[in-house]
């Protein structure tokens, strides 16, 4: 109720699940896992997608696009491949807002969500 | 007789039928932490040499909202600027001034997360242990040189703030 409550101009950005679980893709030795990303922020159109370990060292994976463009208001799945090998060292999923230069504020908020692989 | 018969075995039928309607279940899944952006900061300029964000030096706090659904599924991590992303080329070093807190929350449990937060270089952490709304306010504060005036110009800088699962 508290948050129905709450008004003006505020923008979100939210990434689902929070605990992902990876399964077979169609290609061998290759695991995905299926996320989404919804765009609450106006002022954002792009999502950067990354894969970390646990001390958030990079992990290479696959994906349809690693930059993300969302329109405000959208939903959308993406999916994440990673090589069966890489699948125990993976950690964080997230997807962090990418600001583009002639839209920037004077002091911008990214935003960053990230999911855990258990 | 057979009419009666066929009559008979309908309407013994027909409550059957309806018996087997399906009844949809429909759930929805929502994020347990939600990132809202309520304030850009913008920077003041109180003296030639300093840029910051505190309203006292004619700057805007930014301030960002957490929404968490669930306790102890996410950790706010926040990252002030130590840097800009933009600005006029600068032939001196500047020093950068930040501070992390709490602005406000919507449970007074919360108040523990200005106690309880680690800060590491120019990051803060916070673990979202009571469930939720939280907004955290980030004062910024960069300063040139020795007595020194930024040169003119547009100066641009980012706060980032991630909800990390644990």
């Amino acid at each position: 109720m508290c948050m129905a409550l709450i008004g003006g101009d505020v923008y979100a950005h939210q990434f689902l699940p929070t605990y992902p679980k990876f399964q077979y893709s169609f290609i061998d030795g290759v695991m995905y896992t299926k996320m989404q990303l919804f765009n609450k922020r106006k002022e954002v159109e792009y999502y950067e997608l990354s894969v970390y370990d646990d001390n958030w060292n990079k992990i290479s994976f696959a994906s349809e696009t690693k930059l993300i463009r969302i329109s405000y208001l959208q939903t959308k799945d993406v999916n994440v491949y990673v090589k069966k090998q890489d699948l125990f060292k993976v950690t964080y999923i997230c997807t962090e807002s990418k600001h583009q230069r002639e839209n920037v504020q004077v002091a911008v908020i990214a935003t960053q969500i990230c999911s855990k692989v258990k | 007789m057979l009419k009666k018969l066929i009559v008979a075995s309908m309407a013994t039928l027909m409550p059957m039928l309806a018996i087997s309607e399906d009844i949809p279940i429909v759930g929805t899944v929502t994020s347990r932490c939600v990132i809202y952006t309520e304030t850009p900061g913008v920077y003041g300029n109180p003296s030639p040499g300093v840029l910051s964000t505190a309203a006292v030096d004619g700057g805007v706090q930014p301030i960002v909202r957490y929404d968490v659904v669930q306790a102890g599924f996410y950790k706010a991590v926040i990252t002030a600027p130590n840097s800009f992303t933009s600005s006029p080329a600068l032939s001196d070093t500047v020093k950068w001034t930040n501070l992390i807190d709490v602005s406000r929350v919507t449970d007074a449990a919360m108040s523990a997360y200005s106690t309880n937060k680690r800060v590491y270089n120019n990051t803060t952490e916070i673990d979202l242990s009571v469930p939720g709304s939280v907004w955290f306010k980030a004062d910024s504060k960069a300063e040139y040189g020795v007595n020194k005036a930024f040169p003119a110009g547009t100066y641009r800088a980012i706060v980032t703030a991630a909800c990390i699962a644990v």
